[in-house]
């Protein structure tokens, strides 16, 4: 049974591996791995260290309408490409413009679940004031987001 | 007139790919290398606080009499930010001994008689602590309350804090 060329005789046969598949699929790797990281930047601040709590229930399928705010250790409220909101009035103000941008428009401070992600190290004084302000801004539901610590 | 071109064999264009694949797997290693997994997330379900009484909007109708709840009150102090005293204290009983560990904040929750007919669902805790206690000790008295099968639960800062 003859191999390669077709000419026949003693010609050397080649056998180079067909790369293109596993250059497709490395592709697709790198580009999961790069989405991922963009998504952990965007919304769950990495410089907020929660503290644990083994009865926090992770979200569901069925909770699509929430909205994270992160309170660093300060008592900040870290909000993306802006400087920090100190005072209750800005919170209360970036809440009230977050729900008006929002999909649900009117709907949103009655349907969106407000979620504060405040590092461990906060003082209650602080996550206090923000949850006053989430109220203040009109929103009706609330929880505090917690590690859920491995079982071992 | 036209000259008959002489056709020129056809050829293969071959695109290197090696070094593009080595390229990628470079990529690659360094994404696998720099991720971290984060941590398993979870939410505590909390009700909102009341606000000031200048801004409270008129009270609803009373609620009926099968839907209000006991309120039991869990006031915790702190000393540098660490919880230094908690007492528990139910809607008609007189205030508990001192309670000076998170074990026996929760052998005391369970300890809690629930309604005739209703279970831990008919009760509210609310936590009343110091403004400088540590988020993380709060967290452990809502985790607390939650394992003991207390699903509603308020936060309150604490008035005045005791001296000492």
């Amino acid at each position: 049974m003859s191999h390669g060329g077709g000419s026949g005789g003693h010609g050397q046969q080649s056998a180079e591996p067909n790369l293109t598949p596993l250059l497709d699929l490395v592709l697709q790797l790198v580009m999961f791995f790069m989405l991922v990281a963009n998504f952990i930047a965007d919304e769950l601040s990495d410089k907020v260290k929660l503290p644990a709590a083994s009865q926090a229930k992770p979200l569901t399928a069925r909770d699509t309408n929430f909205m994270y705010l992160n309170v660093n250790k300060r008592g900040e409220v870290l909000v993306l490409h802006k400087e920090p909101l100190l005072s209750p009035e800005e919170i209360r103000f970036h809440m009230v413009q977050a729900a008006a941008n929002h999909v649900l428009k009117e709907k949103a401070k009655d349907e969106v679940t407000v979620i504060i992600r405040a590092d461990k190290d906060a003082k209650f004084r602080d996550i206090f004031k923000t949850m006053t302000a989430i109220k203040a801004a009109g929103f009706k539901k609330l929880q505090l987001r917690a590690e859920i610590p491995q079982k071992e | 007139m036209a000259r008959k071109r002489k056709e020129e064999p056809p050829f293969d264009i071959t695109l290197p790919i090696t070094p593009m694949l080595d390229m990628s797997f470079q990529l690659l290693s360094f994404f696998i290398i720099t991720f971290k997994p984060m941590p398993i997330e979870g939410q505590l379900a909390i009700n909102l606080p009341k606000l000031d009484s200048t801004n409270t909007p008129p009270q609803d109708q009373p609620l009926p009499p099968e839907e209000k709840k006991d309120e039991y009150r869990i006031t915790v102090y702190s000393q540098a930010g660490e919880v230094s005293l908690m007492t528990l204290v139910g809607p008609t009983e007189a205030p508990k001994n001192e309670i000076r560990s998170f074990q026996q904040l929760y052998d005391e929750l369970k300890k809690i008689t629930k309604p005739a007919g209703r279970g831990a669902d008919a009760i509210s805790i609310t936590i009343e602590a110091a403004p400088d206690l540590v988020y993380s000790r709060l967290i452990e008295i809502m985790d607390l309350c939650k394992k003991a099968g207390y699903e509603s639960v308020n936060l309150m800062p604490l008035g005045k804090e005791r001296a000492g």
